[in-house]
Formats: structure tokens, sequence, C-alpha cells
């Protein structure tokens, strides 16, 4: 167990190095609190529009778990990874593990700004008027339909980048086209009730939602399991 | 005796491109094996076959008597050919993962290296130049206490100084253990005198093989051998 | 070929020769020319190993040939000493200088000269 999250450790410090989070954090803050503070001045129903502040966190999911791969394979690292004792499963999980808490202080921080923000802004001033319980049911509506897609999105981009140091190198174009079918859904999906979208597709309960994006991760594991351990390229 | 490592008719292909061609042999076990040939000779690739990372198309290797697989690596210490350890951790900081990692990782013998290779614990990997980078990827390679050693090209490309470290050092790991020790390399003349037993691998096949005693004494020097085969 | 010195010995390291049998050879010269006294340690294995960067199995190979010739005498957690035995000197002297001999012979023959001519040669010649 103990190995288990020194691994975690080093994967999560591949994604974003130590030395960057400060710039990172500094980044973060001010472009959130940039959008909250011109989303609240130029619109009434800040409740309605909240989810802009995070919903872009979903598409770093692809990004941390591409470079997680590409890392190893550019700086020449894979050798060790791929040679430590222990099984491919065990190794991805450590990955997935590492790309799901970095995401989750990402997502921390990007929902915690603007709700922030919008307490102080309202303190001092009264030309904005907040609905607050109106904001934390949209809060915890957004936040919830965010988690449903991690384990499709995290499993997803490690296969796909995984499949470019295998004999299968030419799907990978495929499998990002599925990526960039679902990036409208997922925004879509969000904007249904401001834009007055009633489209079937749009309208799918979370449930099923959830259902689909842990049968694909389930396939993206096992598919890049099986890469690692019989047609991997190094 | 049995040998540690047997290779059956194996062929491997990177998509066309034959790696690999239907190479048999068998290495001994505790000895110094040294895998000779020219850069893409199918030295590395032969190497990641045993440790397991890629398996082969056609044929058969066992080690320890077993299929290589991840259990087998317990039991393996492999350092790849160009390989570069994570660079953002400091020396000290691979040291103790690798000893969280690495069951049989010998903490004490990693810091009596650590001294004996003239590393700082403090540094970050990212200052290391090449050779202390290989010092410090071959000091978590042999801190393990395993049955294979698997060494692929730990000489090329580094400095002098370096390089003569690192021949101390295995010749100091030699007379200490009972292990196996594969090493690949191109680089014959400084390092003839480690081994006791020779591949030359050439298009991926064996060309030649022998005790280097023997082979001294029917051919000349290794690096005469050498010569002839690649010539 | 490359020189290396260990402790008081000077290895000469040919690499188109098997390797123990140099180590052997070189030894039983410096034993039979006094270069080493009787009785004084060799190197360590390790040292040996390292000095002239070669297998430490070798050197132990090499040290048990002299061991097995009587040249040599291991002492438990001691290490390995050369003999303080005077006949095994005299007698490795007389293995030694009869292979010299051999060999002057073999090239005397190849040369076409025969023995008279050859011992009138060594008479004549200046022993210096």
């Amino acid at each position: 167990m103990k190995a288990f999250w020194s691994m975690v450790k080093l994967n999560y410090q591949m994604i974003i190095p130590n030395k960057f989070f400060f710039y990172l954090f500094i980044v973060l803050g001010f472009a959130i609190g940039s959008f909250t503070f011109f989303t609240f001045s130029s619109f009434k129903i800040i409740e309605s529009h909240i989810h802009w502040a995070f919903l872009w966190i979903l598409f770093a999911i692809p990004g941390f778990a591409s470079s997680l791969i590409y890392n190893e394979w550019t700086q020449k690292t894979h050798h060790w990874f791929l040679s430590l004792p222990y099984p491919r499963w065990w190794i991805l999980l450590s990955k997935y593990v590492a790309i799901l808490l970095q995401v989750l202080l990402l997502l921390a921080i990007a929902s915690a700004i603007p709700y922030l923000m919008l307490y102080l802004y309202n303190q001092f001033s009264s030309t904005l008027v907040v609905n607050w319980s109106a904001l934390q049911d949209r809060y915890f509506e957004v936040l919830l339909e965010i988690l449903i897609y991690f384990p499709f999105l995290i499993t997803h981009g490690v296969f796909a980048s995984t499949v470019l140091y295998s004999p299968f190198r030419s799907l990978s174009g495929l499998l990002w086209l599925l990526f960039g079918l679902t990036c409208p859904f997922i925004v879509l999906r969000q904007l249904r009730h401001a834009a007055y979208l009633d489209w079937n597709i749009l309208q799918v309960s979370p449930l099923i939602l959830l259902l689909i994006s842990l049968c694909l991760s389930l396939l993206f594991f096992l598919g890049t399991n099986y890469l690692l351990k019989r047609k991997i390229r190094i | 005796m049995n040998p540690i490592v047997s290779c059956q008719q194996v062929t491997y292909r990177y998509g066309k491109k034959l790696a690999i061609n239907q190479l048999t042999a068998s290495f001994p076990q505790g000895q110094a094996i040294g895998l000779l040939g020219e850069n893409g000779a199918g030295k590395s690739t032969l190497l990641k076959l045993i440790t397991g990372i890629m398996q082969p198309n056609a044929g058969q290797i066992k080690v320890f008597g077993e299929t290589p697989n991840w259990q087998t690596l317990k039991r393996i210490s492999y350092l790849g050919d160009r390989a570069q350890w994570y660079k953002f951790h400091r020396i000290q900081e691979a040291i103790q993962f690798a000893q969280q990692l690495c069951p049989n990782f010998q903490l004490s013998r990693a810091e009596h290296y650590l001294e004996f290779l003239k590393l700082n614990p403090q540094d970050f990997v990212e200052s290391l130049s090449k050779g202390q980078m290989m010092r410090l990827q071959l000091l978590l390679c042999l801190s393990r206490d395993v049955d294979l050693y698997i060494l692929d090209e730990p000489f090329s490309g580094i400095d002098l100084i370096s390089r003569e470290k690192i021949i101390e050092l295995l010749i100091e790991l030699l007379a200490e253990r009972t292990a196996t020790f594969i090493i690949s390399t191109h680089e014959i003349y400084e390092t003839e005198g480690l081994f006791e037993y020779v591949f030359l691998l050439k298009n991926g096949k064996i060309v030649k093989k022998g005790k280097t005693d023997q082979l001294r004494a029917e051919l000349g020097s290794i690096q005469n051998v050498y010569r002839e085969v690649f010539r | 070929m490359e020189t290396r010195v260990v402790g008081s010995l000077t290895f000469t390291i040919d690499f188109s020769i098997p390797l123990y049998e140099q180590i052997v050879e070189q030894i039983r010269h410096a034993v039979a020319r006094g270069e080493i006294k009787l009785g004084t340690k060799l190197p360590s294995v390790r040292e040996m190993a390292q000095k002239l960067k070669i297998n430490p199995s070798t050197v132990v190979r090499a040290y048990l040939e002299l061991e097995h010739e009587g040249l040599c005498e291991k002492r438990r957690g001691q290490g390995t000493f050369i003999t303080t035995s005077e006949k095994k000197v005299k007698d490795l002297k007389f293995k030694l200088a009869q292979e010299a001999i051999t060999n002057f012979i073999q090239t005397m023959r190849l040369l076409g000269i025969d023995q008279k001519t050859a011992q009138q040669w060594l008479k004549e010649a200046e022993w210096k």
C-alpha cells in the first residue's frame, strides 16, 4: 500500500511538478477571478452561468492523462515504470488515482474562488442580488455531473495516448474523435436550460450517463492493460 | 547447471523490420555475460524481451524457468538503454522511491554507493550530467539484491571518469555477489576483462558465443573476434 | 598491451591470451626472479581485480592454479601467501629454465644451426 501511494505521488508530481504549482495557482486565481467578475457585471442571473467557471477542467483531463504517458516516453523514464515488479493494472491504477487527485484539487480551487468572490461582492455592493439557495443547487448539480465524466475522460486519455506506443497507433485519431464528439455534448448539456434546447439526447438522466461512463472506462482500462502487457513498444 | 535465461527460436518484429531473428541461446548462471554487437543488432530488444517488457512475436523465452511476467521482475534489476530518471526528483527522493517500490532494496548499500560514486543526495536529477545520471541509475539498479542484473549499454556516451567509476563498482559487485550479470555494450576495449562469457549479436542472430578465455586462446582478444565478425 | 601495477607487482595484460594464464605466468616469473620475497602476502582478489580491471573470478582461478602448483598457499581468513619453501622455488626455476632452453633450441633449429655451433656460440656469448 505504501508502494502504491509513492507511485501515485510520483505520477502526481509528473503531471505538474511542485515548483510550478505556485504559478499555476496564481494564474488560476486570476483567470477564474476575472471571469467571475465579468460574469456578474454583465449578467443578471449568475446561477445559470456559473458552470463556466469550472466546466473547462474536464478538458484538462485528457491533457493530464496524455502528459503522464507522453512524458514517460519523451523523458525516457518508461524503462523504469515498465520494469517495476508490479502488475500492469496496478501501475495504471496509480496513474488514474494521480490524475483524479490532481483534477479534484483543481476543481476545488476553481469552484471555491467564484463562490468566495460572489460572497465578498455581495457584502459590499447592493447592485447584485444573489439567490444563494439557487446558486448552491446549481453548484451541486454541475459538480455532480462533472464527476460523472471523470472515469470516462481519465481512462480515455490514458488509453488514447498509450495507443501511440503500440502497433495500433493509427487508431489514436479515431479515439480523439470520440473525445471530440463528447465535448459538445458536455457543453450543450449544461447550456440546455439557458439556450432552450430540447433535444432528447441532451435530456438523458445522469444515472444512465454514469452507467455509460463506467462501462466505457472499464473497456479503456482493459484495453490499456492489454496494450501495456502485450503490445507496448519501447 | 541450469541456464538462467533460455531463448528458443525467438523472433521479434518492429512493423516489418526483423529485430530478433529466430534466436536460440541459453545464458549461464552466476557469470558476467557480455552481449556484444553493433547499434541496431537487436541487443536492447533481446534484453527487453528477457525482462518481459515486450513480448516476442514467435518463440519462447524462459527466465528462472518461467515465461517473463511481472513476478519474475522481482528477481531482475533492469537498466534500460538511454534510460533517464524522473527529472523533478532529488537524488535522495529517487532512492527513497526505489526503496519503497522495489523489494530487496538495500538502503545501506545505496548510501555506500552514493559515497563511492561521488553523488550529492541533495542534487536535483535535472541538474545532473549524463555521466552522473548513469551513475545514479546504476546505483538504483545495483542496490537491489536480485538474481539477475540486466544492464543495457551502461558505458555508452558518458565521460571517462564516470565510466571508470562504474567499472570499479561492477568489479566490486562481482567480487561480492554470485548473481548473474548480462551487460550489453559495443565498447569492448575497457570492458573486455570483465566478461566471463560473451555473445556476439548480428542482425538479430547470435553469430558467436563462448567463454572469453576460451575464445582468447582460440582466436585472440575479444576485440579481434568482434572485428572479424562485424567487418 | 597495458602495464598495471598492483602493490609490489607489475602486470602486463594482453587481451589476446587467456587472462588467468597471464596472471599465473607473471607471478611465477616474479617469484623465480626473486622480485617477491618468499612468504609475502599476495594482493587480495578484490584489489587485484580492481587494479587489473578484470573479473574477480579470473583472479580466483589464477590463484587456485598457483595453489595447485604449490607456489602459493591459502591461509584461512588471511589471504593467499607465496610459499616459504625454497625447494619449490628451485623447482620452479628449473622448470622455467627448461622452458627457456626448449625455446632456444627451437629457434636455433628453425635457423638451421646445429647443436655444436650453438653450444660454441653460447660459450662465447657474454653473460651480462
